[in-house]
C-alpha cells in the first residue's frame, strides 16, 4: 500500500465514525462538534484528490460559516440532553431498518459495475487548482455564478423576512 | 476448511494496471512500470459516499430534533460533492489526452452546490428559530400543525 492509500482508509474509517457520532449523540452541541470533523474528513479527502480550491472553500463555507450558524441557533436555543425530544423505540428501529435496506440496495447494484475497473488520479492532476477553476468559472459558468449571486440576495432577504418579529 | 486467502494486493494493482494500459489511450502517459503512485480505484468513493449518504438518511429518519435532521441533510449533500470531485478526478485522467481540462465542470458543480447550501441553511435556521418562538420546541412532531 502507499501512503496515499494509508491515508485514505485512515481518513475514510475517521469519516464514517464522525458522522455515525453525529447522529448518534444525544447533546445536539456534541452532533455539530462531530459534523465539524466529518467535514474536516472530507477535506483531508479533497486534498488527497488534490482539489486545492474545494479543500479551502469546504473548511471555510462549512466548517467555518455554516457550522457556526448551526451552533449559534444551538446555544440561542439553550438546547441541550434533557431537552432533546425521545423518538419512540420501534420508530427509531424503523427508520436503522430502512437505512440499512437502502445501504444494502445500492450495495448489491453497484459492487459489480463496470467502473470497477476505472482509478481517480490523487496526488497529481490540476483542474482542482483556483487558476484554472477560475478560467472555467469566469467564462463558461458566469452566468450561472452571476445567477448564484441573485439566490444569495434573496436568501439573506428572505432570512430577514422570516426573523422579523411582527 | 479453506485456509484464509492472503491480501494481494500488489498482484491485484498490476492487474488492474496492465489491463488500464492496454486499453485506454490516455493512461499510455503513464510509466508501465513501477508504482502508479497517485492511483485510487473509483468505487472506494463510491462506497465511501454511499456510507455517508446512508448515516445521513438514517439521521433523518431516526431523529426529531429538526435542527440535528437539517445536519443530517448536509451530510448527505457532503456525499453526493465528494463523489462529484472523485468522478471528475476519474473522468480527467481517462480523458486528459484529448481535453486538458476534462472533468473541471464537476469540481465547479461541487463549488455550486456548498453555494446553494449555504443559501439554504441560511433559510432553514431562520425557519427553526421561528418555529421555536411560536411552539417553544425544535420537535418536528409538533410541526403537524398544516394537517389540520
Amino acid at each position: 500500500m502507499t501512503i496515499t492509500q494509508i491515508l485514505f482508509w485512515i481518513l475514510a474509517a475517521l469519516t464514517v465514525f464522525s458522522a455515525l457520532m453525529v447522529v448518534v449523540s444525544r447533546n445536539p452541541v456534541h452532533s455539530v462538534l462531530w459534523l465539524i470533523f466529518t467535514f474536516f474528513c472530507i477535506s483531508g479527502h479533497y486534498i488527497l484528490l488534490n482539489a486545492q480550491f474545494l479543500f479551502i472553500v469546504n473548511i471555510i463555507v462549512y466548517a467555518g460559516a455554516i457550522m457556526v450558524l448551526f451552533l449559534f441557533v444551538i446555544m440561542l436555543m439553550n438546547l441541550n440532553e434533557s431537552s432533546e425530544p425521545k423518538k419512540n423505540r420501534w420508530l427509531r428501529m424503523a427508520g436503522v431498518v430502512a437505512g440499512g435496506c437502502l445501504l444494502l440496495v445500492f450495495v448489491a447494484a453497484l459492487k459489480n459495475i463496470d467502473i470497477r475497473k476505472q482509478v481517480a488520479e490523487t496526488n497529481t492532476g490540476d483542474i482542482g487548482l483556483i487558476q484554472n477553476l477560475g478560467q472555467a468559472l469566469f467564462n463558461e459558468y458566469v452566468v450561472p455564478f452571476e445567477i448564484s449571486s441573485i439566490l444569495f440576495l434573496s436568501a439573506m432577504v428572505g432570512t430577514v423576512v422570516i426573523g422579523k418579529k411582527e | 476448511m479453506r485456509p484464509p486467502q492472503p491480501l494481494r494486493w500488489r498482484g491485484q494493482w498490476d492487474d488492474l494496471k496492465n489491463e488500464l494500459y492496454n486499453n485506454n489511450e490516455s493512461y499510455k502517459t503513464l510509466p508501465r512500470r513501477g508504482s502508479w503512485r497517485g492511483l485510487m480505484p473509483v468505487n472506494y468513493y463510491i462506497f465511501l459516499s454511499i456510507a455517508l449518504f446512508v448515516i445521513g438518511i438514517t439521521g433523518v429518519l431516526t431523529r426529531r430534533n429538526a435542527i440535528i435532521i437539517f445536519m443530517c441533510i448536509e451530510l448527505m449533500l457532503n456525499a453526493v460533492n465528494l463523489m462529484l470531485v472523485a468522478f471528475s478526478k476519474m473522468h480527467h485522467l481517462a480523458n486528459a489526452a484529448r481535453d486538458a481540462s476534462a472533468g473541471i465542470d464537476g469540481q465547479l458543480f461541487v463549488f455550486f452546490i456548498m453555494v446553494v447550501a449555504a443559501a439554504e441553511v441560511s433559510v432553514g435556521l431562520a425557519i427553526i428559530v421561528m418555529m421555536y418562538r411560536n411552539i417553544h420546541s425544535v420537535d418536528v412532531n409538533f410541526l403537524n400543525r398544516l394537517k389540520h
